[in-house]
Order: C-alpha cells, then structure tokens, then sequence
C-alpha cells in the first residue's frame, strides 16, 4: 500500500506582519498597487549612512507570537547580520535573529483525526524581508533578465521553525490554519498578508527534499502533497532520493523541480548587528506586552462552546477559518440570541457563497446589520430555507438589504394569512386528505404540505405551513 | 580671528558671513592644490547656507565655515568615504551632525579627504589624493580623517573640522597635525549619516584649534536621537563648564610608554609636569590587557567593515559597470567591487570575512568580542582610582611618506597602538598638542576620560592649555 509511506515534514514559515510601517524605517508597510521602487527610502534601500531603527511594534509582536506558541522568551534579545549576496537584499545582508531568537523551544497542539498531537517549534525570529526579483520572460530557471522591486524590502516577517513533527500533508495543512488563526486573533496577520515557506520533506529511507520559497496558504499544501506522492510513488518502486536536493514548486504545472543537489551549507558568517541595541525583555515589559494579547483561538473555541452553545466543531469552522467570520459571528450575536442558527446558518450557506465567489467576509458586500435581518426572518418563517438560500447569495454579492431585494426580485412572503387561504383551498378541494388523516393516515397530511409548497412555489417555509395544517385539521 | 567674537559680529550684521565664506573657500582651493585636503569643496551649497546665515543671523556657530570627513553625508552633496566604489553617491540626506550643525548657523564648505572607509593610519588608502602635513608635505597628516587634521592646523579663518574616529582617526590626525580632537563617549554623538566602517566603534568628533571650540561642537553634535539606536539617552550638559583640575588623580598607563620615541617621552614629561604644577597627582596604571587590543580591535573592526562594504555591488548607487547579459550578478558584483574597491579595503574584507566564518567565528569574531569586553573592564577597573588616564598619542610624530610606504600592513596597524584600545573601550579621549620635535613636527598628549566623563578631559585639556598659553 502506497499510503504506507510513511513521510517526516520539518518547515520554516515566514509571515508578513500587517505593521503599519516597515521594520527599521518609516514607509508604509503596505505595497499593493504601488509602482516598483516607489514605496522605498534611503534606509531601507540600505543608502550608505542611514541606520535601522527598530519598530517596537514588530518587536512586541514578535514576543506575542512567541508567548502564543509556548515559546522561552530570553531576557536580552539581540538582532544579528547574515550575509550574502543576492539582488533582492539592498543591503546584501539580512537584520535577522540568530543566536538568541525572540522565541525558543516551544509547541503548538494539533488536533488530527481526533488525537492530539505536539509540533515542537525550534525558534521564532524576526527579520525584514526583502525585495522581490521579477523574472521577466520567463521563471528564475530560464528568464531572459531579471528585474528588482524594493518596495516590499523592510516589510517585517516573524519566522517560525518546527521540528521535523508531521507526518503528513494534512497534518501541515491544521498547523497552518491553527498557526494562521493565531496569528490573525494577534492581530498580526490578515489575508493581506502573504505568507511563506521552505519545507523538508523526506520518506522513510529518502534522502531530505527542501522546497524553497513556497508563497501561500494552499500551495504550501499542494506543493507538499505533490512532493509526498512524487516520493511515495518512487519509493513503491524501490527509488528513493539519494542526496540532499533542493526544489522549487511551480504554481503553474503545481509540481516540485529540482533547483540544484546537496552543496556544502551556506556560510552566513553571521555577526551582531551592531546597529540595533540589545532589547531587555524584563518582568515589567512582559506583562506590558501580555495584557495587550487578544484572545486565543483556543480560548475562543472554547468560549464559543460555552457562551452561545455551539458545538466544538462549529465553533472551530468559524474561528479557524478566517477570524473575521468569527468576529462577524459574535456581532450578530448581539442582536439576536439565537445563536445556533446564525452560526449553521454562517458555516453552511453563508461560507458556501463566499468561498463560491472567492471572496472573503471582510472583502465581501455583506454585513452584520443585513444579515442579522436576514437570521430574523428565516427564524419567523417569513422566509423558507429554500428561499434563504436563494437570498444569501445575492446578500453577499450585492450588499443589498434583505428588503430590498425581495422587493427588486418580486418575492412573494407568505404570511400566516395567506399560507392558511391556500391550506384551506386545497382542503376544500381534496375532503378526502381530511378523512385519511383523520382514519390515521400520515401520509395524507405529507401530501397536503406538498401541495401547498408547490403552490407557494416553495416560498413558504415547510415548518410553518406543517404548523398551521395541523391547526386547521385539529 | 577668534571664533567667538567671529559669531558674534556675523549675528550683530558686523561681519558678513559670505564675505568670510567666500574668502575661506578660495583660501581653500588655495591650499587645497599642496595639502589636498579636500575631495569636495561644496562652493554652491556653502554660499546658500552663508547668505542664509547673514539673513537670519542666529545659531552657535553662525556663519562658521565647517569642514567635514568625507564619510559622513552632507545632503546633495557627493560622499565617497574616500572611495572611488562610492563615486557619484549624493546622499538625499543630511547626516544628524550636519543637521544639527546648520540648524546653528553652520556653513558646511568641503568634505575632507580621508584613507578610504577609514581604512589607514595615515591617509595613504585615499582614493582622491593624499592629504598632506600643514608641517611638511613630505609627511603624512595621520589618518584616517588626514584632511580635516591638516585643513584645521592650516585654516587661518574661524573654522571647526569634523572628523570621525574607530580605532583613533580622530587623534591620529590631531597629533600629527598639531590639534585639539575630541573622540566623544561611543554614542553620544549620533552616528545617522555616517558611513560605516565598525558601527560598533565608529564616533563623530570635533578637531578644533582651541579647547573651547571642541567644547561648543560637542555641545551643537551630541545628543540622543532616534535615528540611531545607538546613540545614549543621558542628560544633555554644558561641556564648556570646565572643571577646576586641582585634586585630580590622573593614571598613567605604563604600557603604553613603553613603544613611544624619546622625543615624545621627553614632551609628554613636561606636559605631566605642567599638570603636576596644577596640582594634579599622577599614579602608574598598569593596563594588563594592552597587548590584546590589536588583535581584539582589528578583528572586531573588519568583521563589521566586511559586512558594511557588502551593500557596494554597482547596483543602486555610487560606482557602476555596464550591465552585460552574459554575465550573472555574482560576476557582476565581483567586477565592480574588483574594479573600484582600493587593496586595503580588500585585504578588510577578505579578513573580515574569514574572521566570521562558521569554523573560525568563535576562535576569531567571538573571541575579539569577548576579549573587548575584558578590555572595557580593565579600564573601568583602573578609572576606580583615576579621573583620567594620560599618554602620548602616537608613539612617533609625522612619518614621511617614503617610510610609510615600507612598512607592512601589520606595521602600520601597529602604529595605531595607544589608540585602538580606548577606541575599543567607547572611553572619550582627547589629543592636546604640547609641543614640537627637533623637526618641528607637532606632538600632544592623550588623555582618556571614563564613559561620558568628556567634561573631566576636556578640563584637563583647557587647563594645559592655559597654562601654557604663550
């Protein structure tokens, strides 16, 4: 059996943190739609004179993410140089952490298949990212020349590194989404931002397999999925990687290609970075940067659990998933108390329309307001599942109203009224449902409900109308 | 004309700053053809900046023609650092210095030549000529800010030059060219705009002709400023307030007698005698550590240099090649660093690259880091008994420059002896000039001060000096 193949995952991800300014300098850290080369100043070009000046805030954030990861957090935390040369980095070194991380030594619980497991994080540290190369005609392979866009240079990024702990790509997949919940609930992250990472990946016999500079959420997965069966395959057949390989994975054909074999380890020549003073992580600063930490996902779930009733699975699906939907989720909550049906209502149809336009709820023309208005009337009947479903979608693609759009669609609400008019009318002309039911048949009573949602064109609710017959029968 | 009165009579509209700027910089073009003092001389910018003054007449140094070592930027105007890889850089930005200088009425006239990145003992490593002896053009200036030694020895106008020190490129020059130079406290002076050469190390300070001109610079220059991180947050004070000297301890370092020739030995005595008449007492100090702080400086230095030069690579600024398709940006990188990059910036980075490679970084880098913060600890251990330490300067005045070119680089580092360890320990120090060999070639003694203690040498300095005003 090829699912035998048992495979080992070690991973470094790197994640841009949503800072308003970049890591040493004050340009916006936000790079989407500027020019090349526009959102750039002479400190993080790296202009000869100017000096880095650390943002607290990406500092403080990087000891949130090390506390939220059950990481040490050392007294006196220092930044360090690595160097190389390459055309991304304006300096060609790096400000990075080395010897002593904001965090060391910590862990992240998973829940797989309902066993939980540990993931063990080496360290996590922050640095600044660099720029980004531009492989006109081509990729990094085979491009004609190569161009460089230093806006994203300075962006701050908080590296974390595991052991190698999984074991499959699934696993991978609900540490990441766990670690991406976390990130977000501290404020760090959002969907903006891009996340990235290099992946070790061997099967048992196999040489290691590092994939390079994955960038996003699902391609980590894919490449890693397609890295595991490529392996497995090969090893089915008696092939195993030999030496050491470096890949790189193509968004385009979605598989990995070899980048270059086993080469001596690169040679940092790291040095401290004398430009940046020691960071005193004291009792005092600690509990300062605590207090700010928001909620956890974990605690979350379990508040979701225990303050609105949802279950744990629900509670996961909402939080886990984007925390804005979570957020969105607790503001409809203070409207309206029926808990249990906004959150059905959100993880099913509600996040089956946003991920049908690939849109997420906070980029999405939805809100609270509509859709609180939208939970009141499916919960009074005024409007059947079948037409709320109907409804949701053009909520969320349109912005409008609920009013509004029965209006604009020309729907016809039934109220108690007129699903009794019509209940009656059919019982007038069918006396014969009245006996069945009556001699105990409770088919008959099915049939009339049939009939009278047929007649409602389905925009009644079924509950409602089973209601209201058993009413009139009585 | 003394400096003081200079500002004065600019702000009282009595002396015209353009007048004095324009004469100073044609003196400088003047001087500039025999000592080569200069790599720019910012003519257009100065004159702005002196009708600015005479306009707005306010500020310390109000109308003041300043010279600056070339590696510290001036904004719009080229910075090179004394290397021709940065031909062509004009910072966007004014170093905090300058910033600070301007907003007292300063008026920036040249950039100052200079051993390239700091990268020398004497001026020689100058990509843009070598800066000369206002004693003797046969001989070095000092290095590596050689331009603003001799300029501010040879300036006959109010001037202050503005220098920077690592391993003692402040006081090297002051000796050699017979000046006051003031290397602050390591972060008193912000370090924004100044091009690396050890960041940790690197310090701005003042070289003037007299104590009080020191005293004001330092006062305009120093200061906690958020550009650099590394620039100390203390209390801001007035260090023209001298102190009475009398009751002073002052230690007297034996090792670092031990190398110097007999004719600074002999100058350097009458100096100690002069401050004994002052009623200061001297004790013998024994610095054990001393013959670690070539070896621990060096390395700790061109670690650091290695890793600043790396951002050179013909890309963004400064000095390019063409672009060739056929050649990959490592070739790239490696031709115009080949090309423009002097041997002695060279042979840094090849050391400090070495000194930080995985398998050598703990025997080398690691090490250097370690022993310096021994060698701090040795000075702090002897300022327990002393308000400050005294010594020669250099061992040997003005070196001509066919000696200079037979010695080895380990002689020449050598040569940086009694410098290099307060520059290691981030203690302030201060060169005053006490006198003249049978060459007539300058010399002065050194006196090192505990952190932040610049108040304590430079009472110490301008008590000499008045005591031996002629």
């Amino acid at each position: 059996m090829i699912e035998d193949v048992k495979c080992i995952i070690g991973l470094e991800i790197h994640a841009q943190m949503n800072t308003k300014t970049k890591i040493f300098c004050s340009c916006p850290n936000s790079i989407k739609d500027a020019q090349p080369n526009t959102n750039v100043c002479p400190i993080c070009l790296g202009y000869p004179g100017t000096k880095p000046a650390l943002n607290k805030v990406v500092f403080e954030n990087g000891v949130k993410i090390a506390k939220a990861l059950n990481c040490n957090v050392a007294d006196n935390i220092f930044f360090s140089r690595k160097s190389y040369f390459y055309p991304d980095m304006t300096k060609n070194f790096q400000i990075t952490q080395y010897e002593i991380p904001v965090g060391l030594n910590g862990y992240m619980k998973i829940d797989y298949k309902g066993v939980e497991k540990k993931i063990n994080i080496r360290r996590a540290h922050i640095e600044e990212d660099p720029g980004k190369l531009v492989h006109m005609g081509g990729d990094i392979t085979n491009s004609e020349y190569t161009l460089v866009d230093y806006n994203r240079a300075g962006t701050p990024l908080i590296e974390i590194v595991t052991d190698p702990d999984f074991n499959s790509p699934n696993e991978v997949l609900i540490f990441l989404t766990k670690l991406r919940a976390i990130l977000e609930h501290l404020n760090i992250y959002d969907s903006e931002m891009i996340m990235k990472a290099d992946a070790n990946i061997s099967v048992i016999g196999g040489a290691r397999v590092e994939v390079k500079n994955i960038t996003g959420f699902h391609n980590i997965i894919k490449a890693l999925e397609y890295e595991y069966n490529r392996q497995k395959i090969m090893a089915k057949q008696g092939i195993f990687v030999k030496t050491q390989e470096t890949r790189a994975y193509s968004e385009k054909s979605k598989t990995t290609k070899t980048l270059r074999v086993k080469e001596s380890e690169a040679d940092y020549g790291y040095i401290f970075e004398p430009d940046l003073s020691w960071q005193t992580m004291d009792s005092k600063r600690m509990l300062k940067i605590s207090k700010t930490m928001n909620e956890l996902p974990d605690e979350r779930i379990k508040r979701f659990v225990k303050e609105y009733t949802l279950t744990n699975e629900l509670s996961t699906v909402l939080i886990y998933t984007d925390k804005a939907l979570a957020d969105f989720f607790e503001k409809c909550c203070k409207e309206i108390k029926d808990y249990v049906l906004i959150g059905n209502w959100m993880a099913t149809h509600l996040m089956k329309c946003l991920n049908y336009n690939n849109v997420l709820i906070s980029k999405s023309k939805i809100n609270s307001e509509t859709f609180i208005d939208f939970i009141k009337m499916i919960k009074s009947g005024e409007l059947s599942e079948r037409l709320g479903k109907e409804l949701i979608k053009d909520l969320v693609s349109t912005g409008k109203s609920v009013k509004e759009l029965i209006k604009e669609k020309k729907i016809k609400i039934y109220k108690d009224e007129d699903v009794e008019e019509i209940i009656n009318k059919i019982i007038t002309k069918n006396p014969k449902i009245i006996t069945d039911y009556k001699s105990g048949n409770n088919n008959s009573i099915n049939f009339l409900i049939g009939e009278v949602l047929k007649e409602t064109n389905y925009g009644a609710d079924v509950e409602k109308v089973r209601k209201l017959i058993e009413k009139i029968i009585k | 004309m003394d400096l003081f009165e200079y500002v004065t009579n600019v702000k009282k509209g009595k002396l015209s700053a353009l007048d004095t700027v324009k004469a100073a910089i044609k003196k400088c073009k003047e001087l500039n053809e025999k000592y080569n003092c200069f790599v720019t001389i910012c003519e257009e910018e100065a004159i702005k900046q002196a009708k600015l003054a005479d306009k707005e007449k306010k500020g310390l140094l109000c109308g003041v023609p300043i010279t600056v070592k070339d590696a510290i930027c001036v904004k719009d105007v080229e910075c090179t650092a004394g290397s021709k890889i940065l031909k062509g850089y004009i910072p966007p930005f004014d170093a905090t210095v300058i910033e600070k200088l301007k907003a007292q009425g300063a008026v920036i006239i040249g950039k100052t030549t200079q051993d390239e990145f700091g990268f020398g003992s004497f001026s020689t490593n100058s990509a843009y000529g070598i800066p000369k002896n206002p004693y003797d053009i046969s001989r070095t200036a000092g290095g590596s800010s050689g331009g603003c030694g001799s300029i501010t020895q040879l300036a006959d106008f109010p001037h202050i030059g503005i220098g920077e020190s690592t391993g003692g490129s402040i006081s090297a020059p002051s000796f050699f060219c017979g000046v006051y130079g003031l290397t602050p406290t390591y972060g008193l002076v912000s370090r924004y705009g100044l091009i690396d050469y050890a960041n940790s190390l690197d310090k701005i300070g003042p070289m003037a002709k007299t104590v009080d001109e020191i005293a004001l610079a330092l006062n305009i220059i120093s200061g906690n400023d958020s550009k650099d991180q590394t620039s100390l947050n203390n209390t801001k004070i007035d260090y023209s307030n001298y102190e009475s000297i009398k009751g002073y301890t002052i230690g007297l370092p034996k090792q670092y007698f031990e190398n110097a020739s007999k004719e600074v030995k002999e100058k350097i005595n009458e100096a100690i005698n002069v401050l004994k008449k002052l009623g200061v007492k001297f004790i013998d100090v024994d610095l054990k550590l001393t013959k670690y702080h070539l070896s621990a400086y060096y390395l700790a230095a061109v670690s650091e240099a290695s890793t600043n030069l790396s951002k050179l690579d013909g890309i963004r600024y400064g000095a390019k090649l063409e672009f060739d398709k056929d050649i990959d940006f490592n070739n790239y990188y490696s031709n115009v660093r080949s090309k423009y990059f002097g041997d002695e910036a060279k042979r840094r980075i090849m050391i400090g690259t070495f000194a930080r490679m995985s398998g050598f970084r703990s025997q080398y880098y690691l090490k250097a880091m370690k022993a310096r913060t021994l060698i701090i600890n040795d000075y702090k251990k002897a300022f327990e008994k002393c308000d400050a330490l005294l010594s020669p300067t250099m061992m040997y005045t003005a070196p001509r420059f066919d000696e200079i070119a037979k010695l080895d680089p380990l002689q020449v580092y050598q040569s940086d002896l009694l410098t290099v360890g307060p520059n290691l320990a981030g203690i302030p120090m201060i060169n005053v000039p006490c006198g003249f060999d049978s060459n007539k070639l300058p010399i002065g003694f050194h006196v090192l001060g505990n952190h932040l203690d610049e108040i304590k040498i430079l009472s110490i300095a301008k008590a000499y000096e008045e005591a031996t005003k002629k």
